[in-house]
């Protein structure tokens, strides 16, 4: 009796399951993509300004993006994924690559500093960085940058050429 | 008892992870495909979660960049798939064919060779080892110009290099995203030897 009784309940429970399973609404799609195109001086100091004045923008669902000030602002709280594309010329020392700090600002706290390798030589090198973060509604997100100085600079005009910065909210 | 069996039968139907399968590798894929055949048509139709393309696919032999004309040239004959939920991959083309329109998450691995030579060519003429996403043929997404590292000599062992790249895309249905590869050899003996390539994306929504 008492099995029964145990197999019974479970069966509701999974029955229940069953009959509760209603059609999942489809999920909140929020996702942006912008580029800097042209190239821009690197300043050798903290700079704010660097990665602002997004001149494309590709897609941007929900305008979480702003693509003037660089600042994404979650429309709706959750996880969600930033990818950052850099393109800059390489201005790094000759005995070891010097770094092109980038880092993620929520609500003007600073979150993480990806240290982006700088090369040396001629022409330009394709970095970037990847991070999950969490994000309450109306969280903002932009990113600052940090260009170690090095004396031994190649001959090029140490610049950006190109930035791509992408997010999509994951769950 | 036959009622514990169908309890049993249902809970495996509802709760695939019950089965005792590991959630690793390819496993996770059968999972994946498990769980969505248990469930009838008209709830996969509600739940897109359940349709969503993943792939992921490798080169494990060593080749070479700089197919001598200096033009760049499509990725082929990928070695394996590890993932392809959807089967929207090609491995012999290398091509993955959005099944349908959305955001799409795509990275790209590669291994290089650090064969860069330290001459007069490196400051005037650098070598990168460049990775081109390229859309329908001929529509180029993005030019990835991955640095090469600096061999010390030919006779020492050249090491290598990881690479990486992620793109966020929106694709159109049938839109076809493959990837180029180019690279110029520094010297004689110095040549863009890449292996361990991981090509794999998902859609998003």
């Amino acid at each position: 009796m008492k099995r029964r009784i145990i197999v019974l309940l479970a069966c509701t429970g999974v029955l229940s399951q069953v009959v509760a399973q209603k059609p999942i609404a489809p999920p909140v799609k929020v996702a942006f993509s912008a580029t800097i195109s042209q190239p821009r001086q690197i300043l050798f100091t903290s700079d704010a300004n660097l990665l602002r004045r997004f001149d494309k923008i590709d897609f941007n669902e929900l305008n979480g993006f702003d693509a003037t000030t660089g600042v994404f602002s979650a429309p709706v709280a959750g996880v969600y994924c930033f990818i950052f594309n850099i393109s800059y010329t390489n201005y790094g020392c000759s005995g070891g690559p010097t770094t092109f700090n980038v880092t993620l600002v929520k609500n003007n706290e600073d979150q993480e500093t990806f240290r982006l390798p700088v090369w040396y030589g001629s022409g330009s090198s394709s970095e970037g960085f990847t991070a999950l973060v969490q994000l309450n509604k109306g969280d903002r997100l932009e990113l600052k940058s940090l260009a170690v100085f090095c004396t031994q600079s190649g001959s090029n005009r140490p610049s950006v050429n190109k930035v791509i910065f992408s997010g999509y909210k994951i769950n | 008892m036959h009622n514990l069996n169908i309890l049993l039968l249902a809970m495996l139907i509802s709760f695939p992870e019950f089965s005792g399968q590991s959630a690793t590798g390819i496993r996770k894929t059968e999972l994946i495909k498990q769980h969505a055949t248990a469930l009838s048509k008209s709830t996969k139709e509600n739940n897109p979660q359940l349709q969503l393309p993943v792939f992921s696919a490798i080169i494990t032999d060593k080749r070479s960049a700089d197919n001598v004309t200096g033009a760049p040239f499509f990725l082929q004959q990928f070695n394996r798939v590890t993932i392809n939920t959807g089967n929207a991959f090609d491995a012999s083309s290398g091509i993955f064919t959005a099944p349908a329109e959305g955001f799409y998450h795509f990275s790209g691995y590669f291994l290089i060779d650090d064969y860069q030579c330290w001459t007069d060519q490196f400051l005037r003429n650098p070598v990168s080892f460049d990775v081109t996403m390229v859309k329908n043929k001929t529509n180029i997404i993005e030019v990835f110009n991955f640095p090469v590292f600096y061999a010390q000599t030919i006779t020492y062992r050249i090491s290598s290099t990881g690479q990486e790249f992620n793109l966020l895309l929106k694709l159109q249905a049938r839109d076809a995203i493959r990837l180029k590869v180019s690279a110029k050899k520094c010297g004689e003996g110095r040549e863009p030897l890449f292996s361990n390539v991981i090509f794999s994306g998902f859609k998003v929504y």
